[in-house]
């Protein structure tokens, strides 16, 4: 049997030492004295010696490595005694020395500042945001135990308003083991009448144990009460925003009686600002589920909120609320056989799921920012401290270690980076305050969290530990450079000398390592900006110009009666048509890109109507005008027709899509399909063009479109296609709506070209500040380039001077300048390319399948990147090959 | 015509004698020398304790060698792989025209400053 070193203790030594000959001669060596040892001496201690060897031979090249292998060199001379009186006095001395350094060159200073302030800005800005909209959103006391429970499996888009009262009411009974609070919330948005026009308000109906699972105090009055519901005026508690605008933030608003959705109401209490629950709100009242409602096992439209008993966590109430549904499923075979149960944290579960990843994204851009401003720090720095080497030099000389002199490099870099951090908090102050005002209220109102927008001590905390860390990032370069100068050398030649092979490839590195970062950054933001023309630009499949939209709810009580409400839309487009500039007015359940979908069960006539064999599709109500007033195509068959009553004949248009996916390869006109299990065949009498519902889901759902006349519901949308500017027609139709019944309110008048702007405001924000910062990184990358090669010219002038003097000519010099461009610029492309690959699956991860990767997008951008970079390498070089080469060589 | 090596030629003449010589690299030179074509890292540490009687770290004199060899004292060649060093190859050094020069600045004005002390130097 051979003897062999200990496995372990070579592989350490290989990677301590690096380069492939040395380490082989080393590892060689060794293992020849190893041989050695263990004839002589014995196995066991050969390995003990083996061991101790290789740990010292490592050591003493890592040492040799980080103190420069001149020390041994060097004639041994004492060194001045370093200032003894004390630590402090000692840091001051080092910050003194650091800051007349750095006073020296205060453009070079100013430029490493301002960099690193932009980098640190971004980190600062995204960081804001993330903690105050995905890692703390909600800062309510008691949000801790509080939980979110869905009928609805763990899916990325988790459907909050899902419980049915029956469901609810049975986990309420049932799980008092595992939540000791149950709430359930229902959307209530109730017209109130005071003097002027109606206005639609937002609001809840809850339980009111909501205010025990949030237990955030009242501002006035007290929160709401089990009693209140059953009481002859119902309690209302009233939202901060709403107390201030309807009240003037009067305190003798409790106890006053307001008329909301036609019944009167008493003010019994007024919540802070800060209380969104579930969002932003105006009015809280109690829910009182009516016996029927109580029966409900079907329909799910409930929000439940619940305080998990102490001790019990998430998963544990889940597995109990499973075992309820088990039951459940037995006793309604028809309603729950497909029905699922999930609980989840309240942060998770009202958190907006698209924001985690989202603010991902931002938060890696932002932090390769701030790598490729470190990267250029870095260069700059190294390029200033070649100019420093004969004072270093010097000073090595006169007894100053190695360790004095990194030291020295560290606070330079550390006061740079703490200067860069103060500017960098205006900066993000700017940047939150121009984010806070990018987005519509509409938008803010379901965005949780958004209160909290602002630069937190958190936020200041971690931007100075990524300045601290930054400072070790772009300072240590120089500072190993400053230990390991080369006394002797350095004085002797002072600044003629040219770059040792260390250092250039260094200063390579880093700038092929900025070129490959930015890269990727341009990547990600071309990504997203090409997403978003997509969005805005793309295919809609209906016409926004010249539309104008808005909302209307009806009151339940007053028009309960399907008759009523049919004979109400068919009066207000009535009078809509007589209007002048009105091309076409039309009213639809489902608006494009309006957030709000409906969805139905879907049989072919040919599949058994078994809840197993459902498929789930989007339905639409709309009336016949409507496809002309949003401008949908008719692709084949016929479009709905006011012939088509509620009491004829069912018929329905269904979308592309879903001709196709239920009828391949056949026409779908004259086929049947029912939404209901017992429900009446409905027929297809036209197919019409896809219509984009909304760039966060799957645009490509299958769609139906009922006659709104067959099945009126009690929100719907009025659309006007007009001749003239759209936004002129808002008075009409409030006019034309409130002359049918001036108790309505016409919510959210815009244009269609508005809503659109509205809903894909996120993703336009995306895509702009991944814009920003990668054009930020850019103009870092070519900056980089260009004062490295500006350098490394100037310090090769002398060597130009000589190859022109031997006869080469200027464009020889350019070209040899250009051609080591180019090779920091391809390995930074080749670098940046496999980078770019996982951006790009990242972002499309991230982004809900609206971004999808293009190579033609990478390639186009690795050109420009090349492009720019040659072209800041080939200024500088174009300078130095126009130098006499005489004057070159004599110059220095 | 204008070429690298021409380059190369003008910058090797530009460059100054080389360093003087530390102490240790003094001795790892001579050893070198001493061991004429043998002068690998195992040897060259063997010659230098037995004559100096001073025990020597493997990794200074890796590290010495490595910093003789960027200053041009020292040139090496790999060969000799043989199985029982696990098909590494030896490293061996030989001193150049500049590690001589070096060695001879060195030794002589070691000389000359211990010139008249051979008395002191040289009682035991």
């Amino acid at each position: 049997m051979t003897a062999s070193p200990p496995l372990l203790a070579e592989r350490a030594l290989a990677l301590a030492v690096g380069d492939p000959d040395w380490r082989d001669a080393i590892l060689g060596d060794l293992r020849e004295e190893f041989l050695l040892m263990a004839r002589r001496h014995g196995l066991p201690y050969a390995r003990r010696w083996y061991w101790a060897q290789a740990m010292g031979v490592a050591a003493h090249r890592a040492l040799a490595r980080v103190t420069g292998t001149q020390r041994a060199t060097r004639l041994p001379m004492p060194e001045p005694p370093e200032p003894r009186a004390g630590r402090i006095a000692l840091v001051w001395h080092d910050l003194h020395s650091a800051w007349r350094s750095l006073r020296h060159q205060p453009a070079l200073s100013l430029t490493i500042v301002a960099v690193l302030a932009l980098g640190l800005a971004a980190n600062a800005t995204i960081f804001a945001q993330a903690d105050a909209i995905v890692l703390r959103p909600f800062r309510y006391p008691g949000v801790e135990r509080a939980a979110v429970v869905a009928s609805d499996s763990h899916q990325r888009f988790f459907a909050r308003e899902s419980v049915a009262p029956g469901d609810f009411l049975d986990w309420r009974e049932q799980s008092r083991d595992v939540f000791d609070r149950l709430a359930a919330i229902d959307w209530w948005d109730p017209q109130y009448l005071l003097g002027g026009p109606p206005q639609q308000l937002t609001g809840f109906r809850v339980s009111p144990e909501l205010f025990e699972i949030i237990a955030e105090p009242p501002l006035l009055g007290r929160t709401l009460v089990a009693d209140d519901a059953s009481r002859q005026t119902p309690a209302v508690v009233l939202g901060y925003e709403f107390w201030r605008r309807q009240f003037g933030g009067r305190t003798d608003v409790l106890g006053q009686q307001l008329r909301l959705a036609g019944v009167a109401h008493q003010v019994v209490g007024v919540m802070p600002a800060s209380f969104r629950v579930p969002y932003g709100s105006d009015v809280w009242a109690p829910l009182a589920l009516a016996p029927e409602a109580q029966a409900e096992r079907a329909r799910g439209y409930l929000m439940v909120v619940g305080r998990l008993a102490p001790g019990v966590t998430v998963a544990a109430a889940e597995q109990r609320l499973q075992a309820i549904l088990v039951q459940q499923r037995r006793a309604f075979p028809d309603s729950h056989a497909r029905r699922e149960v999930s609980v989840r944290t309240f942060t998770d579960g009202f958190g907006d799921p698209g924001a985690g990843p989202f603010v991902a994204v931002w938060q890696v851009a932002a932090f390769a920012l701030l790598l490729v401003a470190c990267a250029n720090v870095a260069n700059l720095l190294l390029a200033r401290n070649t100019e420093r080497e004969r004072e270093f030099s010097v000073r090595l000389a006169l007894g100053a270690s190695g360790g004095r002199l990194a030291r020295q490099m560290l606070v330079e870099g550390a006061l740079l980076a703490a200067t860069a951090t103060a500017l960098a908090f205006p900066l993000a102050w700017t940047a939150l305050g121009m984010m806070r005002s990018a987005f519509p209220d509409s938008i803010i109102r379901f965005v949780p969290g958004w209160a909290y927008l602002r630069l937190e001590p958190r936020t200041l905390l971690a931007t100075s530990a990524l300045a601290a860390g930054a400072v070790l990032l772009f300072a240590i370069a120089p500072a190993w450079r400053a230990a390991h100068q080369n006394v002797a050398s350095g004085l002797r030649t002072g600044n003629r000398q040219t770059d040792g092979a260390g250092r250039q490839r260094a200063r390579g590195a880093l700038a092929a390592a900025q070129i490959a970062l930015t890269l990727a950054l341009l990547v990600a933001a071309g990504l997203a900006l090409s997403a978003l023309y997509r969005v805005t630009e793309g295919p809609l499949g209906f016409d926004p110009t010249n539309v104008l939209v808005g909302r209307v709810s009806l009151p339940e009580q007053r028009y309960q009666d399907p008759e009523s409400r049919r004979q109400l839309v068919a009066r207000i487009l009535a009078r809509l048509d007589r209007l002048p500039s009105v091309k076409t007015a039309g009213a639809t359940s489902v608006l494009p890109y309006s957030s709000s979908d409906s969805s139905a069960t879907f049989w072919r006539e040919d599949v058994p109507t078994r809840q197993a064999d459902a498929t789930e599709v989007s339905r639409r109500r709309a009336t016949p005008s409507s496809f002309a007033a949003l401008g949908i195509p008719l692709l084949a068959g016929r479009l709905l027709s006011s012939g088509d009553r509620h009491d004829g004949v069912r018929v329905a248009l269904v979308s592309q899509a879903l001709a196709t996916k239920f009828w391949p390869g056949q026409s779908a006109l004259g086929k049947r399909f029912r939404i209901a299990t017992d429900g009446p065949l409905i027929a297809v009498v036209g197919i019409v063009e896809e219509v984009t519902q909304d760039w966060l889901v799957d645009s490509l759902r299958p769609v139906f479109y009922l006659p709104l006349e067959q099945d009126p519901p009690s929100t719907f949308y009025v659309v006007l296609r007009t001749v003239t500017d759209p936004i002129q027609m808002a008075a009409g139709l409030r006019a034309a709506v409130q002359a049918e019944d001036p108790e309505l309110p016409v919510v959210g008048l815009k244009t269609m070209e508005g809503v659109i702007e509205d809903r894909t405001v996120g993703l336009r924000f995306a895509g702009r500040s991944l814009g920003v910062i990668a054009a930020i990184s850019g103009i870092l990358a070519a900056v980089g380039i260009y004062s490295l090669m500006a350098f490394l010219m100037g310090r090769r002038r002398r060597e130009m001077g000589v190859r022109m003097a031997l006869g080469a000519t200027s464009r020889d010099v350019v070209q040899l300048s250009c051609l080591q461009a180019m090779r920091l610029t391809l390995a930074g492309i080749v670098v940046g390319l496999v980078l770019s690959y996982f951006v790009g699956r990242g972002l499309e991860a991230a982004m809900f399948g609206v971004v999808t990767s293009s190579v033609t997008l990478v390639a186009v951008l690795a050109v420009v990147l090349t492009a720019t970079a040659l072209t800041a390498s080939y200024v500088p070089a174009r300078r130095v090959s126009r130098v006499d080469p005489t004057i070159a060589l004599r110059s220095e | 015509m204008f070429t690298m090596q021409t380059y190369n030629a003008c910058i090797a003449v530009m460059k100054k004698t080389p360093a003087y010589l530390g102490e240790f690299e003094y001795a790892v030179l001579l050893a070198v020398l001493q061991l004429r074509e043998a002068a690998y890292a195992v040897p060259v540490r063997e010659l230098i304790e037995s004559r100096t009687s001073r025990s020597v770290a493997r990794g200074a004199l890796y590290t010495s060698l490595e910093r003789l060899e960027v200053k041009g004292c020292v040139k090496s060649a790999l060969r000799d792989a043989s199985p029982e060093r696990a098909g590494r190859p030896r490293r061996y050094f030989t001193v150049t025209p500049t590690g001589l020069a070096a060695l001879r600045t060195t030794h002589a004005a070691l000389r000359n400053l211990a010139t008249g002390l051979e008395s002191v130097l040289e009682q035991q």
